[in-house]
């Protein structure tokens, strides 16, 4: 039992090794800066910014990429608060909520207040999601450590449907998206058998498609396409100065129980499959306007809109890491790409994780955790300076992203193959945006399709390919029942509820008329 | 017809040649095989999802236009909650409209350099890219401009090779030029 005790006790300091050297903290900082800067542009998402630095990654370390990747993504969810403060523009789409106070309170001459109040709160959102990270990571993986192939198809299964159901408004497409997703991802070798399958006698598509070229493309290039397209490259912003950012400082404490509210919400919407910061930061402000004292006042510059919102956005990050580093399964679209990421360093998130790399694990905890801190510490002292960069001509913006993709996905196998397939899933990203057709359930389900696949094949290895024992095995299995029982209402509900309401709305019209006949 | 019930019928109709496209590819493989040695289960079941769902949206897109229910564009990614922006916050917003040429422009450039860059040379198509890119998308035009994005060009394509095959040390492509 000790022993068991100190086991876990090294989770939290034998990363302190890996990342306390001057190369790692450095990394750390400067990619919070780069995803300030990246994020505080509107329509350069967070997502964008992790998919486009990931190729950069890989001579580090895994400690150092996941510090750097994790840098970026949190730099650029706070650096997103700065358009949506000073010019009504959300620099990721997680910073909508801030622009409905944020604006009006830089309208007012409260620009910095409101910045130091959003740096304040995501700090304090991001540390609360990295502690229960912490508790929370290890324990989730000591219970899935006994998963075997019914359960883990079962979350995969259920991961997929939350995302391919919550993305855009048609769950239809949503589908469509993550069965594309696992059909790239059967290109190339056959897992069981090693047969080449849809390759095209392509031999550069033995190995399946390169992970990052789809990411970069659907993601990175995809999106300067859709911003040119949107004729954002021919907008000029003249944003107003900011100042008296460390007034925050005493704004914040009384909005601690908002900020500790919303920091829970954030935590618990990240380890939802397919929630992420952008619902995070939804359903807080709406939680908020519901018990705030004085709702009248939200929407037109409360601080309090502003707390709740960067709060719960910062801590969804933390959240959304439990599920991937723990079980191996991402829920959104960055953790695909940081879990793709890791997979290339040769690194396998998992339960197994948990005991065969425990400082890595651990060096984890600490670069987010470190991360946040340089978050707080740039985003008090650099934010007069980060409004800067909207004034950055996007018309030379835009191409220096697209050969950062065109370069970033060569740097990868050094392969131009790579870059062909990223031009191709840039055009698809394109088609998805005009089509309505959400892109997150494609990457996801690149990534699942192999585990689904995988497992699902076992178990009917197992039942001698009867699909009615495999049926028995997953019904029995005390985890994997509920889970696919979740997944089924998920999709049912909404057609239940549908057929619901046309009865009633049908029944209460002949009741209507057959009352209007009557008085007759 | 509307555009939009055009467009889920181009996407419902796309989704089902998907499906039957992945069933022709894998016909090779013979079928009634022991699933674990099935190579073509899983892309056989996703053909088969891909065509259910395809009809499904091509109806559903159907039924949605004859009552007037099409849900409005929203670019594919947009939040399944409906927010309520007040319209002075909406009115402080720029102006929407596209402008596809400029984007099929750059898509073609960007198509070009990446050839370019395996081709002719990283650091040239680079540097034209840069320059090239910037006008397409409306940089000013004026001498100044010119020379404006000519050293913004240059000092971007060395922070890129410098970047990229010097500290990162990724394999440079053999070429014609640097």
């Amino acid at each position: 039992m000790i022993s068991n005790s100190v086991q876990m006790a090294s989770i939290y300091t034998d990363g302190w090794a890996l990342v306390l050297n001057p190369t790692t903290l450095l990394l750390i900082l400067g990619s919070v800066l780069v995803g300030m800067a990246v994020g505080a542009i509107p329509g350069l998402t967070a997502t964008m910014s992790v998919a486009v630095l990931v190729p950069l990654t890989f001579t580090m370390d895994p400690t150092s990429a996941v510090g750097v990747l994790a840098g970026v993504w949190l730099g650029s969810l706070y650096g997103g608060t700065l358009p949506a403060i000073l010019i009504n523009m959300p620099g990721t789409p997680a910073d909508l909520m801030t622009t409905l106070d944020g604006y009006p309170m830089s309208r007012r001459g409260e620009a910095g207040r409101a910045i130091g109040i959003g740096v304040l709160s995501s700090f304090f959102g991001g540390i609360l999601s990295v502690i229960v990270l912490g508790i929370a990571g290890p324990a989730l993986a000591s219970v899935a450590r006994n998963f075997g192939s019914p359960e883990l198809f079962s979350v995969a299964v259920l991961g997929l449907s939350v995302i391919a159901f919550v993305s855009g408004k048609s769950m239809a497409k949503g589908v469509a998206s993550a069965l594309i997703g696992l059909l790239v991802g059967t290109i190339g070798r056959d897992l069981f058998t090693g047969q080449p399958r849809l390759n095209f006698d392509e031999a550069q598509l033995i190995g399946g498609v390169e992970f990052i070229a789809i990411v970069v493309g659907i993601f990175g290039l995809s999106e300067v396409l859709e911003q040119v397209y949107k004729r954002q490259h021919l907008l000029k912003h003249r944003p107003q100065k900011v100042r008296n950012v460390f007034s925050a400082l005493k704004d914040v404490w009384p909005l601690k129980w908002v900020v500790a509210r919303s920091s829970v919400i954030g935590t618990l919407a990240g380890v939802a499959p397919g929630a992420g910061p952008t619902i995070a930061s939804i359903i807080s402000y709406g939680t908020q306007k519901q018990i705030s004292k004085n709702p009248e006042k939200m929407g037109k510059g409360a601080p309090e809109g502003v707390a709740a919102s960067d709060s719960a956005n910062n801590a969804a990050s933390g959240g959304s890491l439990l599920t991937m580093l723990s079980l191996g399964i991402p829920g959104d679209a960055v953790t695909a790409i940081l879990l793709g990421a890791l997979v290339v360093q040769g690194v396998q998130p998992g339960p197994l994780l948990f005991e065969s790399e425990p400082e890595l694990v651990s060096s984890i905890f600490i670069s987010l955790l470190l991360a946040n801190v340089a978050l707080l510490v740039i985003g008090l002292l650099g934010a007069r300076y980060f409004a800067k960069v909207l004034n950055v001509p996007r018309t030379i913006l835009y191409p220096t992203v697209a050969v950062a993709c065109v370069a970033g996905t060569y740097a990868v196998r050094g392969s131009a193959f790579d870059v062909g397939v990223m031009l191709i899933f840039a055009l698809v990203g394109f088609v998805f945006a005009r089509a309505d057709i959400p892109k997150a359930p494609l990457v996801l389900a690149v990534i699942l399709g192999p585990i689904l696949e995988i497992n699902l094949r076992r178990m009917l290895q197992l039942s001698d390919g009867d699909v009615g024992t495999t049926l028995g095995t997953l019904a029995s299995s005390p985890v994997a029942a509920p889970i696919l029982l979740v997944t089924i209402a998920l999709f049912a509900a909404p057609i239940i509820r549908k057929l619901v309401s046309k009865r009633f709305g049908h029944s209460s019209k002949t009741e209507t008329s057959d009352a209007v006949s009557e008085r007759k | 017809m509307t555009l939009l019930r055009y467009r889920n019928f181009a996407v419902g109709a796309a989704l089902v040649l998907a499906g039957g496209a992945t069933l022709l590819a894998t016909s090779s493989f013979a079928w009634g095989r022991a699933p674990a040695v099935d190579p073509a289960l899983f892309p056989r079941i996703i053909a088969l999802l891909l065509i259910t769902v395809g009809i499904v949206i091509v109806v559903l897109g159907a039924t949605q236009a004859r009552r007037g229910t099409e849900l409005p564009s929203e670019g594919g990614e947009g939040v399944p909650v409906d927010i309520e922006i007040p319209a002075e916050l909406l009115a402080d917003r720029e102006p929407e409209g596209t402008d596809a040429k400029s984007g099929i422009l750059l898509a073609v450039l960007v198509t070009v350099y990446a050839i370019g860059a395996f081709q002719l040379g990283f650091a040239t198509s680079t540097f034209l890219f840069l320059i090239v890119g910037s006008l397409v998308l409306g940089h000013r035009r004026g001498l100044r401009g010119l020379v404006s994005v000519g050293i913004v060009a240059v000092a971007i394509t060395v922070a890129y090779y410098v970047g990229f095959f010097v500290l990162l040390g990724v394999r440079e492509p053999t070429t014609l030029l640097l």
